[in-house]
């Protein structure tokens, strides 16, 4: 109940963000890359209640209107201190992958997302168990790991919603499964928490990020984004009437159908 | 796009708000599944002790109806590489030794450290026909994967009638 309590109040004081519109004046579209950092990361000591922080910064850039390569690098420590042992372990990471707009832009000044993507995600990380024990019939047993540089590489799918709250700037949040590869092997201790992936102990993990991120706008265009079904449509001779209409250049309804010109 | 955003955000905190109660459902004893077996005679009772343990509380395994006994677990030491057990049946005591190799294992978050355990070698006194092994890697899954077949040893004695 404290932790529901708690995301309460994160969100409510999030939410003053979210209150501001998009009210623009602008017909230009705006595009450039697009760079940000994942708040949820900054919930983690709080959410869960042990033992994870860190921070991640993510930058993505519009390719083809649609399709957005990305970025994700990060650094995560966990300090799990037990009754029984006391482990941790900290390491960067880093994940690339594409990230596909699956929602139709519906006027220029429209740059809210919904996508699905993937990614490949990797990490260094060293992990060190500082106390262990155990007692049984015999006695008891205590020791201790020295430090171990491991490697790790998973997989991910991703779904999530961006929406620009004010100009150039977006709140989004995506869920992600993710898919353990690899992961160096640890005669002792096999992690149960790697950076960037999170908790191992289930076959899927699901995580989830907010991000909170700002767009370089480097690019100013009249030109929408094509819709991803468009290739697929066959075309009539009203559509290369249309075309012609926006491609002519005293044309002022051509503004908010696309295919115009842009200026850097 | 807004309304969707919070509601959504909303919905997702609140469902990673519900995470999992840290709490330990494996098992973390690590115990070597071992049988008893009189070959044609009857046991009328077992007691099984560590080497050189004879304290009071010190007994593992103590049973009057052997018909009930068709296999049990012993703990193997954590600092010593062999472990040692004094068998009584039929009231005569025999003892046993196994040569082992153990690591410590992270078994899980909750559960913490378990000894895990590779059995080498046997060592018996003229009492115990033979030691047969037929697993020799314990860890804390032995006692469930052998709770209806199979064990890690069988231990073959010599009795004589009561």
């Amino acid at each position: 109940m404290d932790k529901i309590l708690r995301s309460i109040f994160i969100l409510l004081l999030l939410n003053p963000l979210i209150g501001f519109g998009q009210k623009k004046n602008e017909v230009w579209r705006y595009e450039g890359p697009r760079i940000g950092i994942d708040m949820s990361r900054f919930l983690m000591p709080s959410i869960h209640k042990e033992i994870q922080s860190g921070f991640e910064i993510q930058a993505d850039y519009p390719y083809k209107g649609n399709f957005f390569p990305t970025v994700e690098a990060g650094y995560q420590s966990v300090n799990d201190l037990k009754d029984s042992f006391h482990y941790t372990n900290k390491g960067p990471y880093a994940r690339i992958g594409v990230d596909l707009n699956i929602k139709q832009f519906e006027s220029l000044s429209d740059n809210d997302l919904v996508f699905v993507g993937v990614r490949y995600g990797f990490s260094r990380f060293a992990q060190e168990t500082l106390a262990a024990d155990f007692s049984n019939y015999w006695g008891t047993i205590q020791t201790s790991f020295p430090k171990k540089y491991l490697n790790a590489h998973w997989g991910e799918l991703v779904f999530g919603l961006k929406g620009e709250l004010l100009p150039n700037f977006f709140l989004g949040w995506s869920v992600r499964a993710k898919f353990l590869l690899s992961t160096t092997k640890d005669l002792h201790v096999t992690p149960y928490v790697i950076p960037g992936l999170g908790y191992t102990s289930s076959e899927v993990p699901f995580d989830f990020s907010i991000t909170v991120s700002y767009r370089i706008p480097l690019i100013k265009t009249k030109t929408m984004p094509r819709p991803l079904k468009s290739k697929s449509t066959k075309r009539t001779d009203t559509d290369r009437d249309e075309d012609q209409e926006n491609s002519d250049p005293n044309n002022t309804n051509s503004n908010t159908s696309g295919y115009g010109n842009s200026q850097y | 796009m807004r309304f969707r955003l919070t509601s959504l955000l909303f919905a997702l905190m609140l469902l990673h708000s519900c995470d999992n109660a840290s709490h330990c459902y494996e098992s973390s004893d690590t115990l070597m599944v071992t049988s008893f077996n009189g070959n044609t005679i009857k046991m009328d009772s077992i007691l099984v002790k560590g080497y050189k343990r004879n304290a009071v509380g010190d007994t593992l395994v103590s049973y009057k109806d052997t018909a009930l006994i068709k296999k049990v677990g012993l703990p193997l030491s954590l600092t010593a590489d062999s472990t040692g057990f004094v068998v009584y049946a039929n009231g005569r005591s025999s003892t046993f030794w196994l040569k082992h190799t153990m690591n410590l294992q992270l078994i899980s978050q909750s559960c913490g450290f378990a000894p895990v355990y590779k059995l080498i070698a046997t060592r018996h006194s003229p009492m115990i026909d033979s030691v047969k092994v037929f697993d020799p890697n314990v860890d804390t899954k032995s006692a469930e994967r052998y709770a209806t077949n199979g064990q890690n040893i069988t231990i073959y004695l010599h009795l004589t009638t009561p």
